[in-house]
């Protein structure tokens, strides 16, 4: 049997459920990816009914198809070049107007539309009876209702989307009825129409004069171009446009996009006046009254942060004894493969980059999936519930003075446990602008991984009042944070700031279903785009550390030594034991020093110099990269107490003590607290904001902290 | 101007009510007693009765609790005055370089008595304007220099013209962001441009939707409107770019 296809493109609103009826369509088998060129999620997916395959593409969530946003025009953009067979708009029908704003602009797109009226039983509950067929006649447009997350309705989606997707389009799009903008309007409308028609193309020329009309930018780079546009007539259809929006103005007293805007609002009342009835007027909703809560003059703050606290407090403590456990596993894992591996080739190269590259690295960062999933799920929860956007509400005014958004505010407390899942949190945030910002300041969030730096300096040299100085390091964090927020405000980011206009959906209860599929999107994306960049960042990391090899005649010299110590009588196996880790950290040490790391780090001492770095340091501080608290280890490992350095080890602190001053101990905390974010996060943010802007995190952090530290050490040490 | 209306007889009050309904069925397809009110400013009591004689007159179809719509005759009656007011808004705003608001209301006033042809002139005239040797925008800022330089020693007496008694809230524009929680209103206009303008109509604060002020966030200041039967909340900044009429509780 021939198998016929067809093309389906999902629009909506945000909170229209657009999702769920993405995942009742689909099911697994979708596809999550990119548009391309930009980093807006592309979701797809198809299932098969009746025979015919059916493939959909999940448009961005949009209230609108101006061109003021990139959701929007990729939307716009996909229906016009991609020509999909049926858009199907799902409209919360629990909030008919606003929700059918979008559709009479699709409607104006001329495609074949079919529109979902989803959460029907809501709306329903509400107390609105909408005479969907009487509705459907004066749209003309076939109208379903469907209740998403119980699947109800999604077949007669399904047999309607077919019915008007094997119809021919012309015929479906004779069917529907465009708003229409009035008798004073409409004749300069049918001009302009009939000019685009007559000099560039027939194509959707009624859509492109309104658009003109309404000074659509996009619009006009469109029909600049050669193929399918007509750059040589645009300067006068331009001009007939400009004209018509003046004398728009003129008669009206508002700005034409205004009227159009208006216009369009008329048209949707007129016809929602028409058939829909409120049975009810149910004033006190179950969501008014929780907001009344929630959102409170004086609990609103207080209730804000127990929330805040709560969700910090479940994902760790539920949290790191699983990262913990992982980590045992990660270590067993190790011990069983060198076990296993042929005892003639203990010392080849390839166990080393299974056991301390490969299981040591990816495992390490692998390791707080169980972090990410927990934070993901609990960000989720408090998204599809509908509180996200009244934490935002609560704490805008805090944020935006600061330079950046209420939802902002989210990732930046997550930035305090992780900066990975907190960078991917900031996908709730719309405006690029304010996206963008929050991502660059976030690795200023002390993360967890700064912990044990902190404690092993400040335990060195600060060991009175250690809670002042995890606070200080803390507060500084913070304090750039706010300052550089604002910088990139009038700097990189500025102009018109985005516009906070932000609904505030009805209260819903998550179902688990569409909790765990959020959730698992987001680790998944997490386990496979992070781990395939750190995955070769840490091998990198790994050869610098392991080649070049000592020579023969060094290596010699260590062996020679432990086979004197073996043979030495007089001391007691305990001692020779010790004897032996000694040797064996000396050599660590020594072939750390001939390794690429070690003979980078004394490369680029001098350039560390100025902050009161020596060649130690130095080295120690870029395997700091693989993970930040990398360096506790790094630092053991090149003072020669062991593998066993911890952030609590006495003899690591020692050392410390005795070689560096309390002003260089600070500098270290200074500069690993601003400096290079780890390669995780380096991988998250070259993901959701760009190549070019993880980069540009990377290069203005570490900048920002060796000027710092500079300063800081300079004027301190003449100080002091 | 000579339609089959034209030896119909309607006072002024009527004419401003058939003007209402059609302003309201063109911006929002159908008109509604509550929003007729709303607009002229009266109680629902006395638009009723005035859409009775209307409706007596058969100029319009309006059973009670049902929408008011416009018979043939009586949508060109309504286009008629609304053509006048519109044409005397435009000249006087235009034209003469009143301000809007004080245009709008001297129109309401004016369009009932001024005779057609007069009228006219007047049109002539704004486009005699437009395409006067001169220059159009020459000869209006001229002019508008001249109104200034004479009018500075007066500034006041304007204002007090415009208000005729018992106008309520008078000339100064009240923004979104001076109401309070529990005060409703609706959109007059929207001062913001570009993507501002552009989120707020999406959102469907659209001059002519009504709204209910639900409260002040914590910290003082996002708000939160309930428009077209949602939750909206906005900055302060935002709201003050949206003038509003308070509406009577």
């Amino acid at each position: 049997m021939e198998e016929k296809k067809l093309v389906v493109a999902l629009a909506g609103n945000p909170n229209s459920g657009k999702t769920t009826i993405f995942n009742a369509i689909t099911g697994a088998r979708q596809h999550v990816g990119n548009y391309p060129g930009v980093t807006v999620e592309k979701k797809e997916g198809y299932t098969t009914y009746k025979g015919v395959r059916i493939e959909v593409v999940d448009l961005p969530g949009t209230y609108s198809l101006t061109a003021y946003s990139i959701e929007e025009v990729i939307a716009r953009n996909f229906i016009i070049d991609n020509s999909p067979d049926v858009v199907v708009d799902i409209i919360d029908a629990s909030n008919l107007e606003r929700n059918l704003y979008l559709a009479t602009q699709i409607i104006e797109l001329g495609v074949p539309l079919v529109l979902a009226f989803n959460m029907s039983d809501l709306a329903k509950s509400r107390g609105f009876k909408i005479d969907t067929e009487k509705l459907s006649g004066l749209l003309g447009v076939p109208i379903v209702e469907t209740v998403g997350h119980k699947g109800e309705g999604i077949d007669k989606l399904l047999d309607t989307i077919i019915a008007v997707g094997q119809e021919a389009s012309t015929s479906v799009v004779a069917r529907q009825h465009r708003p229409n903008y009035g008798s004073e309007i409409e004749p300069h409308i049918r001009e302009l129409t009939e000019q685009i028609e007559r000099l560039c193309t027939k194509d959707r020329a009624r859509w492109f004069a309104i658009k003109l009309l309404e000074n659509d930018n996009e619009t006009i780079k469109r029909l600049g171009k050669p193929d399918g546009g007509c750059p040589e007539h645009l300067q006068e259809i331009l001009a007939h446009a400009n004209r018509i929006r003046e004398h728009i103005e003129g008669i009206t007293g508002d700005a034409a996009e205004i009227v159009f805007a208006e216009r369009r609002y008329g048209f949707i009342s007129g016809a929602c006046t028409e058939a829909v009835t409120r049975t009810a007027e149910s004033r006190h909703e179950m969501s008014d009254r929780i907001d009344k809560v929630l959102t409170n003059r004086y609990l609103g703050l207080p209730i804000f942060a127990i929330l805040m606290y709560l969700m910090f407090q479940m994902t760790f403590t539920l949290g790191s004894p699983l990262v913990d456990q992982l980590d045992t596993l990660k270590d067993i894992l190790a011990g069983a493969i060198s076990d296993l591996w042929p005892a003639h080739m203990q010392e080849s190269t390839l166990k080393s980059l299974v056991i301390d590259g490969i299981i040591e690295g990816v495992g390490t960062v692998l390791s707080f999936v169980p972090l990410i999933m927990l934070l993901f799920l609990a960000i989720a929860f408090l998204e599809d519930s509908g509180y996200m956007a009244r934490a935002a509400f609560v704490i805008d005014r805090l944020m935006h003075k600061i330079g950046l958004h209420g939802k902002s505010f989210i990732p930046m407390l997550i930035g305090f446990g992780c900066t990975v899942p907190a960078v991917m949190a900031t996908r709730t945030i719309e405006s690029r602008r304010d996206r963008l910002t929050t991502i660059l300041v976030l690795p200023l969030m002390s993360c967890s991984a700064r912990v044990p730096i902190y404690t092993l300096i400040i335990g060195a040299f600060f060991p009175t009042h250690q809670g002042f100085w995890f606070f200080l390091m803390y507060l500084i964090g913070i304090l750039i944070a706010i300052i550089f927020a604002k910088v990139f405000r009038v700097s990189l980011f500025k102009g018109e700031s985005a516009p906070f206009v932000m609904e505030l959906p009805p209260y819903r209860l998550p179902t688990a279903r569409g909790l765990l599929i959020h959730m698992w999107e987001r680790t998944w994306m997490f386990i496979k785009k992070a781990g395939t960049i750190i995955f070769m960042i840490v091998i990198i990391l790994w050869a610098l550390a392991t080649w070049p090899k000592l020579p023969a005649r060094q290596k010699g010299i260590f062996e020679q030594q432990r086979s004197q110590v073996r043979a030495d009588k007089r001391i007691t196996p305990k001692q020779i034991n010790e004897r032996l880790a000694e040797i064996a950290a000396k050599e660590h040490e020594a072939e750390l020093e001939y390794s690429a790391i070690g003979r980078i780090g004394k490369f680029i001492a001098p350039v560390f110099k100025p902050c009161g770095f020596d060649w130690k340091i130095s080295t120690a501080i870029i395997p700091s990269f693989a993970a930040k608290e990398v360096f506790v280890g790094q630092m053991g490992i090149i003072y020669s107490v062991g593998e066993e350095a911890s952030e609590e080890s006495e003899p690591l602190r020692e050392k410390l003590q005795k070689n560096y001053s309390p002003l260089v101990g600070f500098s270290i905390m200074l500069f690993l607290l601003v400096s290079l974010p780890c390669v995780a996060t380096f991988a998250v943010t070259a993901r959701e904001a760009g190549l070019c802007w993880a980069i540009f995190q990377v290069t203005y952090l570490t900048i920002l902290a060796w000027i710092l530290t500079t300063i800081v050490y300079q004027v301190g040490s003449r100080l002091i | 101007m000579a339609g089959r209306g034209k030896g119909l007889k309607l006072s002024q009050r009527l004419e401003d009510y058939i003007e209402a309904v059609l302003v309201q069925v063109r911006q929002h397809g159908v008109a509604r007693v509550r929003d007729i009110a709303a607009a002229t400013n009266v109680s629902k009591s006395s638009v009723t009765a005035a859409l009775k004689q209307l409706a007596q007159k058969g100029l319009i179809e309006h059973a009670p609790y049902e929408f008011v719509t416009l018979t043939e005759r009586g949508r060109e009656v309504a286009k008629r005055i609304l053509r006048k007011h519109n044409l005397l808004t435009s000249f006087l705003f235009n034209v003469l370089g009143i301000d809007r608001d004080l245009a709008e209301k001297n129109a309401c006033r004016i369009e009932h008595v001024i005779d057609s042809k007069v009228l006219e002139r007047l049109n002539l005239l704004a486009s005699y304007t437009q395409q006067c040797p001169l220059g159009a925008n020459e000869w209006l800022e001229r002019f508008s220099a001249y109104v200034k330089q004479q009018e500075s020693g007066m500034s006041t007496s304007k204002d007090e013209q415009a208000e005729p008694a018992g106008a309520g809230a008078g000339d100064k524009q009240i923004t979104l962001e001076q109401m309070k929680p529990g005060q409703s209103g609706k959109v007059k206009k929207i001062k913001a441009d570009g993507l501002t303008r552009q989120r707020l109509m999406d959102m469907g604060l659209t001059p002519g939707a009504d709204f209910f002020v639900e409260r002040v966030a914590p910290l003082g200041d996002p708000v939160e409107i309930k428009v077209r039967d949602y939750h909206l909340s906005l900055r302060k900044a935002e709201a003050s770019c949206i003038i509003v009429e308070p509406m009577e509780q």
